[in-house]
C-alpha cells in the first residue's frame, strides 16, 4: 500500500470512489421512492382519497430536495472522465460517450422538466397532469440508470466495439452495445436494490410517525406500502437477480469470482464462507466457517461444479485489493439476508394489524433505514474492485487510463476540496429533509407558510401575487 | 461528417454560453441590482426555473464531446484541471444556492444563500475566461 501515495492512478482511483459513492446516495432514493409517488397518485386518482395525495405531497418534496443534491453532485462524474482519466476517455469515448450524451441530453431533460410539475404544478394543471409527471419523472430516472448502467456494463464485458485504425475503440453495433446483456442482469439488480432503498426509507418516516403518535393514517400507509414493496424487492434483489449477476461474473470474470470469496485453490464442492478473512500473502482464507458445496451451486447449478481458484490465474490479473472486495461483498449478502427476514416479519405483523402497536419493531424499522445504502454502496465496490485491473475487463488496464499530465498533488488537493464540500452538503441535506420530517404531510395544496424548492415557486408565487 | 459534429458542438456550446451568460450576469448584479429582498428574490425568480434546463446545453455538448472528440476533451480537462475544478464547485455552489435558497423564509438564511450565489457567479467567470484563450 506505501507505493500507492505516490501512484497517480490511486489517487484518481480514491477521488473517483468517493464522489461516485457519494453521488449515488441521491439516485438510489430518487429511483426508489419515484415509483411510490407514481403508486399512490395513481391511487388518488382511482379513489378520490385525499390521503393517497397528502401522501405525494410530503414525498415529492423530500424527494425534490433529494433530486437537487443528486443533479449536483453528479456534474463531477461527468467531469472526471476528461479531467483525471484522459487515457481512457481518449482510448473508449466513442463508445462510452454514447450513452453519456444520451444520458445528459434525453433522461436528465426528461426528469428535470418534470420535478418541478410534480413539486408545484398540482393545483395548475390538475390531477391527471401531476399522475403523468410523476411517471414522467420515474421512467426518466430508470432510463438515466439505464445509460449508465450501460456504459458500466460495458467496463465490465466490453460488446459491440471495434478497434480503429488509430487504435482507439469505436461502435461497431449500437444496439449489441445497448442490449449487453451485463447490462440487462445489473439493471435488474440495481433497480430492485434501489427499491429496498425506497421502501426502507418509506418505512422508517411511517415508523418514526407511529412512534411519535403523529399523523396516524399517513404512518400507516407508509408503513404498509414500505413493508411489503420492501419485501418484494429485497427478494427480488437476492433471487433472480443477485443469482444472475453471480452468474455472469463466474462466467466472464471467473478470477473476481474467487476473489469475492476469497478462494485461492480450485475445485469441485466449493463452499461458501460465511465468515473468515482471505490473507492474501497466505493464500489462504483465514479463520473460516464454511457452507461446502454452495458457491458450486450458487455459481454454476450443481453442488459438484468446479469452481476456479486464485492460484489458477496469473497473479497480476488479480483483483488489487482482494480483502476489501471479499468484505464488500460479505457485507452486501449478509445485509440483503437481513433486509428479506425483516421485511417478511414486518408485512407479516402489518397484514395481522399488529405493527402499529409493535413498539420494538417500529424502532427497529425506523433505524434501518441506512443499511440499505450500506448494501448498494458495498455491491458496488464488489463490481468496480472486483473488475480490477482493468478498467476496461480484458482490453484496457486502470494504470494506462488516468491523466498523464495530472500530478498527484493536483488530485490530492481537489479529493480535499470534495471532502469539505460534500460534507457541507450532507449536513445541508440532512437539514433540510429533517425539516420536513419534523413539519409533516400537510393537510391541503400550499396549506404552509414556507417558500419551498427552487426558483420555480417563487416565481410562481410571484405571478400569483401579481394576480391578486 | 466530422465537419457536421464540430458544427453542432459548437452550435451547443454557443447556445450554453448565451442562456448561462444571462444568469452569470444576473448573478454577479444580484447584490448591486437588485436592493431589497423583493427585488432579490425576482432575480432568483427569473434564473431558478431555467438555469437546470440551461445547464443540460452543457452536459449534453460534454457528452457528446466525449463520444466525437474524445481526444479534445481528453487533453483540454486533464490540462486545464484547476481551472475545471474551479467551474465544477462553482456550478455545485450555485446549484445548491438556488434550490435551498428560497426554501426558509427567513432573512439571515437568505442573505447568506444571497451571498453564495454572487460568489460563485463571479468565481464561475474566472476559469471560464481562462478556458476560453
Amino acid at each position: 500500500m506505501n507505493s500507492n501515495f505516490s501512484n497517480p492512478a490511486f489517487w484518481s482511483r480514491l477521488q473517483f470512489g468517493f464522489t461516485i459513492t457519494y453521488h449515488y446516495l441521491f439516485p438510489q432514493l430518487t429511483m426508489g421512492l419515484a415509483w411510490f409517488l407514481v403508486y399512490w397518485k395513481w391511487r388518488a386518482l382511482r379513489t378520490a382519497d385525499e390521503k393517497y395525495n397528502q401522501a405525494v405531497r410530503f414525498w415529492a418534496k423530500v424527494f425534490g430536495i433529494n433530486f437537487a443534491v443528486g443533479v449536483v453532485t453528479g456534474i463531477p462524474m461527468e467531469f472526471q472522465f476528461g479531467t483525471n482519466w484522459a487515457g481512457f476517455t481518449k482510448y473508449a469515448g466513442g463508445v462510452i460517450g454514447q450513452t453519456l450524451a444520451m444520458e445528459g441530453m434525453f433522461a436528465f431533460f426528461l426528469e428535470s422538466a418534470f420535478i418541478g410539475v410534480l413539486i408545484w404544478g398540482e393545483k395548475r394543471l390538475g390531477q391527471r397532469y401531476h399522475f403523468m409527471a410523476a411517471l414522467a419523472v420515474a421512467l426518466g430516472s430508470w432510463i438515466s440508470g439505464y445509460f449508465i448502467l450501460v456504459t458500466n456494463a460495458f467496463m465490465q464485458h466490453p460488446v459491440g466495439y471495434r478497434i480503429e485504425s488509430d487504435g482507439l475503440l469505436g461502435i461497431s453495433s449500437l444496439s449489441k452495445y445497448l442490449l449487453n446483456p451485463w447490462a440487462w442482469v445489473q439493471l435488474a439488480h440495481n433497480q430492485m436494490a434501489a427499491l429496498v432503498t425506497g421502501a426502507f426509507v418509506v418505512t422508517a418516516v411511517g415508523a418514526f410517525y407511529a412512534l411519535r403518535t403523529l399523523h396516524s393514517a399517513q404512518s400507516q400507509l407508509y408503513l404498509r406500502a414500505g413493508t411489503l414493496v420492501g419485501l418484494v424487492a429485497s427478494v427480488l434483489v437476492a433471487f433472480p437477480s443477485g443469482d444472475q449477476q453471480a452468474k455472469m461474473v463466474g462466467r466472464h470474470q471467473p478470477v473476481t469470482l474467487a476473489a469475492m470469496e476469497g478462494r485461492f485453490q480450485g475445485g469441485p464442492r466449493a463452499g461458501v464462507a460465511v465468515i473468515g478473512q482471505p490473507n492474501v500473502a497466505g493464500r489462504r482464507l483465514d479463520n473460516p466457517i464454511e457452507i461446502p458445496g454452495a458457491l458450486s451451486f450458487l455459481a454454476y447449478g450443481t453442488f459438484e461444479s468446479y469452481v476456479h481458484g486464485l492460484e489458477e490465474f496469473p497473479s497480476d490479473s488479480w483483483p488489487d485489493n482482494i480483502e476489501l472486495l471479499y468484505y464488500s461483498f460479505h457485507l452486501m449478502i449478509t445485509l440483503g439476508t437481513i433486509f428479506i427476514l425483516l421485511m417478511a416479519y414486518a408485512s407479516f405483523q402489518s397484514w395481522r394489524g399488529k405493527l402499529q402497536s409493535s413498539a420494538w419493531l417500529l424502532w427497529v424499522l425506523m433505524l434501518a433505514f441506512p443499511f440499505p445504502y450500506i448494501a448498494n454502496t458495498m455491491g458496488w465496490m464488489t463490481a468496480e474492485l472486483g473488475r480490477q485491473p482493468w478498467l476496461i475487463y480484458g482490453l484496457y488496464h486502470t494504470r494506462d487510463g488516468y491523466s498523464k499530465v495530472v500530478s498527484n498533488g493536483n488530485t490530492i488537493f481537489t479529493l480535499i476540496g470534495f471532502t469539505g464540500l460534500y460534507f457541507v452538503l450532507g449536513l445541508l441535506f440532512l437539514y433540510l429533509v429533517g425539516r420536513e420530517i419534523t413539519h409533516g404531510p400537510d393537510q391541503q395544496v400550499g396549506g404552509d407558510n414556507i417558500i419551498k424548492g427552487s426558483g420555480l415557486e417563487a416565481l410562481e408565487l410571484q405571478r400569483e401575487e401579481r394576480l391578486v | 461528417m466530422i465537419a457536421a459534429w464540430y458544427v453542432i458542438v459548437s452550435f451547443m456550446l454557443i447556445v450554453y454560453v448565451v442562456l448561462d451568460g444571462r444568469n452569470f450576469g444576473s448573478g454577479m448584479l444580484h447584490w448591486f441590482i437588485a436592493r431589497t429582498s423583493e427585488e432579490r428574490r425576482q432575480v432568483v425568480a427569473a434564473i431558478g426555473p431555467l438555469w437546470s434546463w440551461h445547464e443540460v446545453w452543457l452536459v449534453g455538448f460534454g457528452g457528446i464531446l466525449v463520444a466525437v472528440f474524445p481526444r479534445l476533451l481528453a487533453s483540454a480537462f486533464a490540462g486545464y484541471y484547476l481551472a475545471l475544478f474551479l467551474i465544477l464547485w462553482g456550478l455545485i455552489l450555485r446549484g445548491i444556492s438556488l434550490e435551498v435558497g428560497s426554501h426558509i423564509n427567513d432573512r439571515l438564511w437568505q442573505g447568506f444563500w444571497d451571498f453564495v450565489f454572487v460568489f460563485s457567479n463571479f468565481l464561475l467567470a474566472i476559469p471560464f475566461r481562462r478556458g476560453g484563450r
